[in-house]
């Protein structure tokens, strides 16, 4: 029965054996037996494969990704402001007086020519008026006319018959008197006879004079002042047409400029009162942007320079006119006025620039700074509020091993996805460039994005490539200017 | 009594029908799933502060919601991540509230939450409270826009446009889902906000004096959907209602923004373009086979059938799949079904093969016909316990299972005992009837001790608080009733069973120890498929080798002790594992950026990462979840991360669970090579209670600056252990954060303060929302921002436009001047680095170290080597400064403490049971001899087969104490039976053991057959529990037959010449031969 279980073996041979010395010896093999099950049952079964390749430190390394440290010494800054764009000209045309619409030829939106009549008021008074003010003219100048040709030659003949007449009148009474005296003397007469006749004869005197002095009067003719106040009347009248006249032709509303109608504000039959705006014309071609622009930058703006400025989509240059010397309260900004050059009248003209557009001005603001720039993932935040980055560097001076160092860093600029650093870094040196939260001063590491690059397979140049193609240093490459050394 | 069931087939067959129909109804209807259930013993409580910095965060919010929780003596930890503007509080109760507690402590917090609110400042949200689900989702289901793109647009950004159709059908499936009988819930990953968008541009609005803050209002004002009152007429009454409501994007875009007084109207639609989408940026995005798709996530009620609601459940997919359009593609992205029947199937199927190889045994061992009776107690005994599971609702889960399979090699011994017994008097002679009733008179007694023990053994696995104990103990639990079960069915039917079988019995000896007297008597020809197998020569030699035990005992003592004391310093060596990792064919990988990753790129980094991995051989599919983890697709895993740009999971399948270990340490390998730029963690689902990270180094301190130096050097003692892939310390992570300093003085003068600026800012690039649209059943926000294209950059940020507070009154309309102030005149923008995140744990704050380690490599050997270089680097930590470990070593020691808390007790309890049924503090006291060195057996075993020592050793070897001495009670209540042998007569003692020896044997044999198919089937998480007790059961039963009467010889001596009582009545397991 032995041979059924352990057949002709050594071990039953042994065991058969019942002395002590074969039962010690059984024991000792069945010490032995168990460890050896142990050790085979251990190498059969060991779940886990730890007994793997020994792990090196640098085979294990992390790799990380990094860049190049390449010094910049100056960047840009893309600005943007908002103005309005407004017509340089902008007339709110009125009528000088205050008369009815009568007519209105033009409406909203439309574009004139400079002096196209735009509108009519009613000039029916004005007419009746300057009739009648013609009418008196003539009657003056009549009179003046008469003025300046004198009495006439009868009137003259007349006087002088009439002197005549008194100078005879006179003899007869000197004649008498002479008689009545005679008389007197003779005391033919009585005195009262003799006053009544030297009376007389004084009257005829008189009369004489007076006819005399009419005649010399009529044969002096009319007086020069006379004359000149009645051409003054007539001269006055005749400015009073005038003015009627050109309110005669002001009744015609015209355009003074090329433009274009932005708003009508009355219509036929309105009774405007005087300079009642009727048209709101406004210049189409000669447009200028008021921009407010900070005045820490409004400083810097070139005058005389040429600025692009959007407005609706449109990009525009615009020359800068002037920068007001006032800072408006409200909102804390220098007035920049630019003029759009009128070498752009098409788009001015087909009316994509409008008056009160909004349009902004772009420009590039260059800030001098000297410094490296790396993509913000770059930065790892280090202590006290200070910015660190890690340098990828050899872990000695003949090592092979690649470690992370950590580097103080002050950062100057950012634009949201690079940021220019400076502080304890060197050009040339290696960045981490992302993945910063996973990688720790000391580590030793495999700097995957330079010098391993070979040892991994074609797809990872793709990868770096198209990582840097979103890299903002590669994307916007003329907003940086790199210093060579 | 006794032969109730004897004397009554009729009740006997009844009883048998009765188990056999509770049990496979109970087996029919019992609910299954993969893992148990866990209590949810964790919380979130969110709470938004917005432009409050870390510092302010913590002391304004973090605080008064702690001290408020403080008082809830449930709470186990309560750890806060204070942010910018988000303040994070996770609350964890005490393992010991159960289920049934939760819901009182969690409202009871809720109150508490709601107190801390009034001190919480203005501008706070309101504190949001998040139970956090410990269920794994049972199916994934992805929708993806497979149709038509348009040439213009790359795949992505079209399908992306796309989402809003997915949405809407995402939406009608979920509905469909809920109605599947057995859902308990179901939710949507990946989908969008959808919204309508008003765009604005900037400087129209700034022209126009208003703010975008002002648009939203006159929006939200002209969503007319008020009732206006009611016409009450005579006969009818009648509601009034402002029509008006929002309805449409026209209407929406004609809503009036400005009126001029020359009756000019500026309606919304000049100003902006007014479009439905989704609301961009995402914050969270699925992608399922590499397109932007919607994820929904079906959770099923527990008490369900998995495979039962699986199969209605695809009913439904597949229609709706069926009726879906053209373009749209439902994506079966994760099933539980299949690894809960693949699992449950082996595990039965082991359950299967155990049962075999322990009626082999048996036959082997005593012949076909005991092997027939003990044979059929196995499978009554299992029904007994799926109706046991039945009445404590545990469902069927792999835990459960592996109950029934520990079982399998205990629940026979009470049978063999009882079929020996009864079929040895049977052959001396009595009747069937005389000698069951005898039989279980003497019998119930002893094996209800034994009984007792072996549960008392178990019993801390059962009680053992907090999730590792609901994780397992559901094994203790069914091992226990089905000891017990096995004990009924051994006094009741078996007997009778015996009874019946054994009036055909021969009267030959069945078996060799039934022959007395030690006489190798000349026998009929022994059949060893009637009689069990024997063999004369190992008789021989085996008697041989008792007499010299008997003759110089310490050579047995030493011989027994050899193999344990081995064991003991064997295990020294022994590496420590909390819980094995899972061999499923799904992987976890996690992606995190740049802190400051958009998600944009996050989107782009993964799509490369998806192809990268496709590449690799085995993987099948790749399922991204963006911005947030992924739904948990396994019992552990807890969607701890949402809005977080930076942060993707993936859920990989391959297409095995094989070699996992090197698969994924290549995996990641070849990604960390090719995408430097993030921390990729390829990681294997584990077993056991969920943590971050296998190591976590906490240091506790109250400054900042000094916690974030240490653990800067944390980070680099830890970085530079090779085993470790990856470190995480969320304290040092840079978050750079722009910062517009505003000139106050300038800010002032122009009629702003930095609020208005901030808002105004806010709304810009933010949007305000007013007003709501709806779409059928759908409600979308109105929301109102600046255009994209103008707030993508610093300078674009710079360049915006904001309003003075006055000049939105005064600006009139046709007023020519324009009067927004750019950004840039009031102020500028710097990069600032931000306060770190403040971590506190329960109130003290803390920074924590996360390592993660390459597959295959334990924790605890790293642990030791970092605490090894920590100590080496000459690190030292300031006064006040405390270091501390999480991760798996936290883990595993609560779950030990859990363990070993109802030890003690229970230990005393087993040496009452002993102490009383041996009368004999020196017996019990040898019983506790061999309950330790079976300890040392158990642990040489592991060692043996090279498995780490873990918490399923810990269980294994307190079953292990259990099984074990049951041999030794049987062997030395044999010794005190026989009065010679009693009284140290060598050769009494000699016969006595070789008596109990095939007893002894045979029930080892079946132990170690019944674990036999949870060794071979291999894994970590099975065969250190197995390895431990089927190991330490066959070494016990060394100690049992050499170890035992050596020691017997040696403690008893004193008392071998008075007379020793007979304890026939009640010595345990009075001999079974």
């Amino acid at each position: 029965m032995a041979e059924r279980l352990f057949d002709g073996s050594y071990l039953a041979k042994q065991c058969v054996a019942k002395n002590r010395f074969g039962l010690m010896k059984s024991i000792l093999i069945l010490i032995s037996a168990v460890a050896l099950f142990g050790v085979t049952g251990k190498l059969l079964v060991s779940p886990k494969g730890q007994d793997g390749a020994a792990d090196s430190p640098v085979v294990d390394a992390l790799p990380v990704q990094t860049i190049e440290l390449k010094p910049v010494s100056s960047i840009v800054k893309e600005r943007q402001f908002t103005g309005t764009l407004v017509a340089a000209r902008r007339s709110r045309l009125a009528f000088e007086r205050s008369a009815r619409l009568v007519k209105v030829l033009v409406d909203d939106g439309a574009e004139v020519t400079e002096g196209q009549i735009l509108a009519e008021i009613d000039r029916r008074q004005l007419k009746a008026k300057i009739a009648d003010l013609q009418a008196r003219i003539r009657q003056q100048g009549a009179i003046l006319k008469e003025l300046v040709a004198g009495p006439r030659a009868e009137t003259i003949a007349t006087a002088r018959a009439n002197l005549a007449a008194s100078t005879a009148d006179l003899e007869l009474s000197k004649a008498t008197l002479n008689r009545v005296q005679d008389l007197q003397r003779r005391g033919a007469t009585s005195a009262q006879n003799l006053d009544e006749v030297r009376l007389a004869w004084h009257a005829a005197v008189a009369t004489r004079d007076s006819v005399a002095m009419q005649l010399e009067e009529l044969e002096a003719g009319t007086r020069k002042e006379q004359i000149d106040a009645q051409k003054a009347v007539v001269s006055g009248l005749e400015a009073q047409l005038g003015q009627l006249q050109i309110d005669d032709a002001d009744s015609e509303l015209k355009a003074p400029f090329a433009g274009t109608i932005v708003q009508r504000s009355a219509d036929e039959g309105d009774m405007l009162s005087a300079q009642q705006p009727v048209f709101t014309l406004l210049e189409s071609n000669h447009m200028e942007a008021r921009i407010g622009v900070p005045s820490s930058l409004a400083g810097s703006l070139d005058r005389d320079g040429y600025y692009i400025l959007s407005a609706n989509g449109e990009e525009v240059t615009g020359r800068i006119r002037s920068v007001l010397s006032e800072v408006n309260p409200a909102t804390r900004t220098q007035l920049v006025i630019l003029e759009i050059d009128s070498g752009q009248a098409s788009q001015l003209q087909s009316g994509q620039l409008a008056d009160g557009q909004l349009v902004r001005m772009k420009f590039d603001e260059v800030l001098q700074i000297q410094g490296y720039r790396v993509p913000v993932s770059a930065l790892a935040s280090g202590a006290r509020g200070l910015w660190t980055v890690y340098v990828v560097e050899a872990a000695g001076p003949d090592s092979d091993h690649k470690v992370v160092t950590s580097r103080a860093v002050e950062v100057l600029h950012t634009d949201g996805s690079g940021a220019i650093i400076r502080g304890a870094v060197y050009s040339g040196e290696h960045l981490v460039s992302d993945g910063v939260h996973r990688v720790v001063p000391g580590q030793v590491v495999i700097d995957a994005g330079t010098a391993d690059v070979e040892a991994m397979n074609v797809g990872d140049a793709d990868l770096t490539d198209e990582n840097a193609d979103e890299s903002p240093d590669v994307d916007t490459p003329d907003s940086f200017t790199a210093e060579k050394g | 009594m006794s032969t109730l069931f004897l004397r009554n087939p009729r009740l006997t067959l009844l009883t048998i029908g009765l188990i056999v129909v509770a049990g496979l109804s109970s087996y029919i209807i019992l609910p299954r799933m993969e893992d148990p259930l866990l209590t949810e013993r964790a919380a979130f409580i969110l709470t938004a502060l917005p432009g409050a910095d870390a510092e302010q965060v913590e002391s304004l919010v973090t605080e008064p919601i702690e001290d408020e929780l403080r008082e809830i003596a449930e709470i186990k930890e309560l750890r806060s991540s204070s942010r910018s503007s988000l303040s994070t509080i996770t609350v964890e109760l005490h393992d010991d509230v159960y289920a049934d507690a939760a819901p009182n402590v969690w409202s009871r917090i809720r109150d508490k939450i709601a107190d801390a609110e009034s001190s919480l400042p203005q501008d706070a949200s309101k504190p949001r409270f998040e139970r956090i689900e410990v269920t794994a989702y049972t199916r994934l289901i992805g929708l993806v826009w497979d149709g038509p793109t348009s040439p213009a647009d790359s795949e992505v950004s079209s399908a992306q446009s796309m989402q809003p159709i997915l949405r809407r059908q995402a939406e009608v499936l979920r509905e469909l889902l809920l109605a599947v009988p057995g859902t308990k819930d179901v939710d949507i990953f990946g989908d969008p906000d959808e919204e309508i968008l008003v765009e604005i541009l900037p400087d129209r609005l700034a022209a126009l004096g208003l703010s975008t803050l002002d648009v939203s209002r006159l929006i939200q004002a002209s969503d007319a959907r008020f009732s206006a009152g009611q016409l009450r007429g005579t006969e009818n009454d009648l509601l009034i209602e402002v029509s008006g409501e929002l309805d449409s994007l026209e209407r929406v875009a004609s809503i009036p923004i400005q009126t001029s007084s020359d009756g000019q109207v500026v309606s919304l639609g000049d100003i902006a373009t007014v479009t439905r989408g989704i609301a961009e940026p995402p914050s969270e995005l699925a992608i399922v086979d590499g397109k932007p798709g919607i994820v929904l996530a079906c959770l099923i009620r527990p008490n369900q059938r998995i495979d039962w609601w699986n199969v209605q459940s695809e009913k439904v997919t597949e229609d709706f799949s069926a009726k879906l359009s053209r373009g749209i593609r439902l994506i079966e992205v994760f099933s539980q079904d299949g690894y809960v029947s693949e699992r449950l199937i082996s595990l039965l199927n082991n359950l299967l093969i155990g049962a075999g190889s322990v009626m082999l045994v048996i036959l082997w061992m005593m012949g076909w016909r005991s092997a027939l009776i003990v044979g059929a107690a196995l499978p009554l005994s299992a029904f007994m316990v799926f109706t046991g599971m039945r009445m404590m609702e545990i469902p069927i889960h792999q835990m459960s299972v592996t109950g029934l399979i520990i079982a399998l090699g205990l629940l026979i011994d009470n049978a063999i005992v009882v079929v020996d017994e009864v079929n040895q008097k049977m052959r001396a002679g009595a009747t069937a009837l005389e000698a069951v009733g005898k039989t279980v008179r003497l019998l119930a007694v002893p094996l209800f001790g034994s009984t007792f023990t072996t549960a008392l053994a178990f019993a801390p696995i059962a009680v053992m608080p907090g999730p590792a104990g609901e994780f397992v103990g559901s094994i203790a639990v069914n091992v226990i009733v089905a000891i017990f079960s096995s004990l009924l069915i051994a006094l009741t039917i078996v007997p009778a069973l015996t009874g019946f079988l054994g009036g055909v019995s021969t009267s030959a000896g069945s078996a060799v120890g039934v022959s007395h007297s030690g006489s190798v008597a000349v026998e009929p020809q022994r059949i060893w498929y009637r009689d069990g197998w024997g063999n004369e020569w190992l008789l021989k030699w085996y008697r041989g080798l008792l007499k010299t035990i008997t003759a110089k005992p310490w050579i047995g003592i030493l011989l027994g002790i050899a193999l344990p004391v081995a064991g003991f310093v064997q295990a020294r060596l022994l590496p420590e594992q909390f819980f094995p990792p899972a061999d499923r064919d799904q992987i976890a990988v996690e992606v995190q950026l740049s802190p400051q990753s958009s998600l944009k790129e996050t989107l782009l980094q993964t799509g490369r990462i998806r192809e990268e991995l496709l590449q690799v051989d085995g993987v099948t599919d790749v399922t991204w979840w963006l911005g947030r983890s992924a739904p948990p697709f396994y019992y552990n895993q807890i969607a701890s991360r949402r809005g977080m740009s930076q942060y993707a999971q993936a859920l990989v399948k391959l297409d095995s669970g094989e070699d996992l270990p090197e698969r994924i340490n290549s995996m990641q390998r070849q990604l960390d090579l090719r995408f430097p730029g993030g921390r990729l963690l390829v990681r294997q689902l584990e077993q056991g209670p969920p943590f971050e990270a296998p190591i976590e180094v906490q240091v506790f301190g109250p400054d900042l600056e000094q916690l974030r130096l240490i653990s800067d050097k944390i980070n680099g003692v830890l970085a530079s252990i090779p085993e470790v892939t990856h470190v995480r310390a969320e304290m040092s992570e840079p978050q750079p954060r722009l910062r517009l300093t505003l000139d106050e003085e300038e800010t002032r003068l122009a009629g702003m303060t930095h609020q208005s600026v901030a808002a105004q800012m806010f709304g810009a690039v933010e949007g305000a929302v007013g007003g709501m649209i709806m779409e059928g059943t759908e409600e979308l926000p109105v929301r109102v921002r600046v255009a994209g294209t103008r707030r993508e950059t610093v300078d674009q940020i710079e360049s915006l436009n904001v309003l003075s507070d006055a000049a939105s009154a005064s600006i009139l309309p046709g007023d020519r001047g324009y009067s927004g102030i750019p950004l840039s005149a009031l102020g500028a923008v710097e990069l600032m680095p931000e306060q770190a995140t403040i971590i506190r744990e329960n109130r003290r704050r803390m920074t924590e170290v996360q390592a993660f380690l390459k597959a295959g490599v334990l924790p605890s050997p790293v642990q030791a080597e970092f605490q090894q270089r920590f100590a080496d680097s000459g690190i030292v930590l300031p006064p006040g400064y405390v270091l501390k470990f999480g991760g798996e070593s936290a883990q595993r020691n609560d779950a030990v403490g859990n363990l070993m808390a109802s030890v003690g007790v229970l230990a005393m309890m087993m040496v009452a049971a002993l102490v009383l049924s041996f009368r004999s503090f020196r017996l019990a006291a040898m019983i506790g001899l061999v309950a330790f060195l079976s300890v040392g057996l158990g642990l040489g075993a592991l060692w043996a087969f090279g498995y780490p020592f873990g918490f399923m050793a810990i269980i294994g070897t307190m079953g292990l104490v259990g099984v074990a001495i049951n041999d030794s009670i049987v062997v030395l209540a044999a010794i005190q039976e026989d009065e010679a042998a009693a009284n140290g007569d060598a050769n009494a003692i000699c016969e006595v053991v070789v008596r109990a020896s095939r007893h002894v044997i045979a029930t080892s044999l079946t132990t170690i057959a019944g674990f036999l198919p949870l060794i071979l089937a291999g894994g970590g998480f099975w065969p250190p529990m197995a390895v431990t007790i089927a190991g330490g059961v066959g070494g016990a039963t060394v100690l049992a037959l050499i170890l035992v009467p050596a020691c017997y010889l040696i403690v008893m001596k004193r008392s071998f010449h008075c007379p020793v009582p007979l304890m026939l009545p009640t010595s345990p397991l009075q001999t079974a031969e």
